[in-house]
């Protein structure tokens, strides 16, 4: 399952919170991609270097939300970052 | 002499880290908003705000720092977009003040404003970078051909593109400081001196410590430090450098360039406004020189009298020339000022006449006559 891989921010990717709202922008492109506020945690997790069991935990404390659910969508919104080369497996 | 109004004084004591609630008593705080806007330091009083919780339903400070956070953010995308171009191309470029200055003197990239991304290249890059810049939609007002011609670039040392989509503006220079005739207008030397900042990720070169503190105290003093963040930078530099700053390196770069002017008065402000005391004794003796008090107190009174919020006279300003008369080390550059006053000769009068011999380009002048006569 994806969700058992770590990730990482690439070198050409940048990533910003502004309020309620957060940005992850690619450098050679200069196409952005604006996250809800549980991606944005997901992210700030990659960012700290945390694994992806730690930011899960980390979004639980933080959200009320079942771990499945949480699991379902955070599947999904990795699937997307890869596809868009925002995320890499480490 | 008047003294400065509360909201000004407020503003130098927030850039300084001194805030507290009680400061806002007898504050008028549209006024300060204006004031802080007007001085490049919402972001900065918008922090204070923050970390004392002193909030208010309806916070223009909130609001807008997060604008120049996002403005700051996108542009300093667009900067690191350029770079990785231009590095493809095996072209070097140093960022000059921008986004990476708002990172290593801030340690935040938004608690500084800027409006544009200047950067500094070699000459003969000018035209790939310009290409590159055109392919990327961005425009200039002048025709490209400014960018290889011999007198342009002698007499120049910058030329604007501007997105007309994002109104992104890249000051490209090939020139630290216009007038800069030894060290700092060693552009080899700059690159090779040059220190690394991680920005994003990206390591960046920058100018050396002493470089950079020396081109933003002639960039300010220029200005009249009409803007409080040109102190501030100056300041905030000055807090992390003071005792890794090569003081005798800076005091011969000051002389050896003519800016000893302009530094004294930088330092003189730290002094005074900042109170911070100056490590370097051959530096506090051009402190106590009398065009440098004088220039002081003038910076002095425009901030008394909020001077940057009220309308500019159109014309001539005779304080301003004064002051620029005064800030000039040698008698060669006052000739230099006027000269440029009475003989003011732009990019597109050079463009105007076929590249001429140097013994021969006391021509160019003559096209400024021809623009003048509408010939």
């Amino acid at each position: 399952m994806i969700l058992n891989k770590n990730f990482l921010l690439p070198a050409h990717i940048m990533f910003q919170t502004f309020d309620d709202e957060a940005v992850l922008l690619d450098i050679r492109t200069q196409e952005h991609f604006s996250l809800n506020p549980i991606a944005s945690l997901f992210i700030q997790s990659i960012q700290e270097h945390k694994s992806t069991k730690a930011s899960i935990e980390n979004i639980l404390n933080e959200y009320e939300v079942t771990q499945e659910a949480l699991e379902t969508d955070l599947k999904h919104l990795v699937e997307e970052l890869i596809k868009h080369k925002l995320i890499e497996v480490i | 002499m008047r003294e400065p109004s509360k909201e000004c004084e407020l503003l130098f004591d927030i850039s300084k880290g001194n805030f507290s609630i009680a400061s806002l008593e007898g504050i008028n705080e549209s006024y300060l908003f204006t004031l802080a806007q007007a001085n490049g330091l919402i972001p900065l009083v918008d922090k204070a705000l923050e970390a004392s919780r002193t909030r208010t339903p309806e916070d223009s400070f909130k609001e807008t720092a997060l604008q120049i956070k996002r403005t700051n953010f996108f542009m300093s995308a667009q900067l690191l977009y350029l770079i990785d171009l231009l590095q493809k191309q095996n072209i070097s470029l140093i960022p000059l003040k921008g986004p990476l200055l708002s990172q290593h003197a801030y340690k935040d990239l938004s608690l500084r404003p800027f409006s544009d991304l200047d950067i500094l290249v070699f000459e003969k890059d000018l035209p790939k970078v310009a290409h590159t810049l055109l392919k990327l939609g961005y425009e200039s007002e002048h025709s490209l051909e400014a960018l290889s011609h011999p007198y342009v670039l002698q007499k120049s040392s910058d030329i604007s593109f501007v997105h007309p989509q994002s109104q992104v503006i890249i000051e490209l220079h090939w020139k630290l400081l216009k007038s800069a005739s030894h060290s700092l207008s060693d552009i080899n030397a700059l690159f090779q001196h040059s220190i690394k900042h991680n920005f994003q990720n990206t390591q960046l070169a920058s100018l050396p410590l002493e470089e950079e503190f020396l081109y933003l105290c002639v960039h300010g003093a220029k200005h009249r430090f009409e803007r409080i963040e040109w102190m501030n930078d100056i300041n905030q530099l000055f807090i992390l450098y003071k005792n890794t700053f090569n003081w005798d390196k800076l005091f011969f770069l000051a002389k050896e360039e003519s800016y000893q002017t302009p530094y004294a008065l930088a330092l003189k402000i730290l002094q005074q406004r900042y109170q911070q005391n100056i490590p370097h004794k051959k530096s506090q003796a051009l402190m106590r020189s009398k065009t440098v008090l004088s220039l002081y107190k003038k910076v002095f009174i425009l901030h008394a009298n909020d001077y940057i919020l009220k309308p500019k006279k159109e014309g001539f300003r005779w304080m301003e020339f004064y002051f620029s008369f005064q800030l000039e080390d040698t008698l060669r550059r006052k000739i230099i000022l006027l000269r440029s006053l009475f003989f003011p000769l732009y990019i597109d009068d050079i463009l105007r006449i076929k590249p001429l011999p140097k013994h021969l380009s006391f021509l160019y002048y003559l096209a400024r006559f021809k623009r003048l006569l509408k010939l």
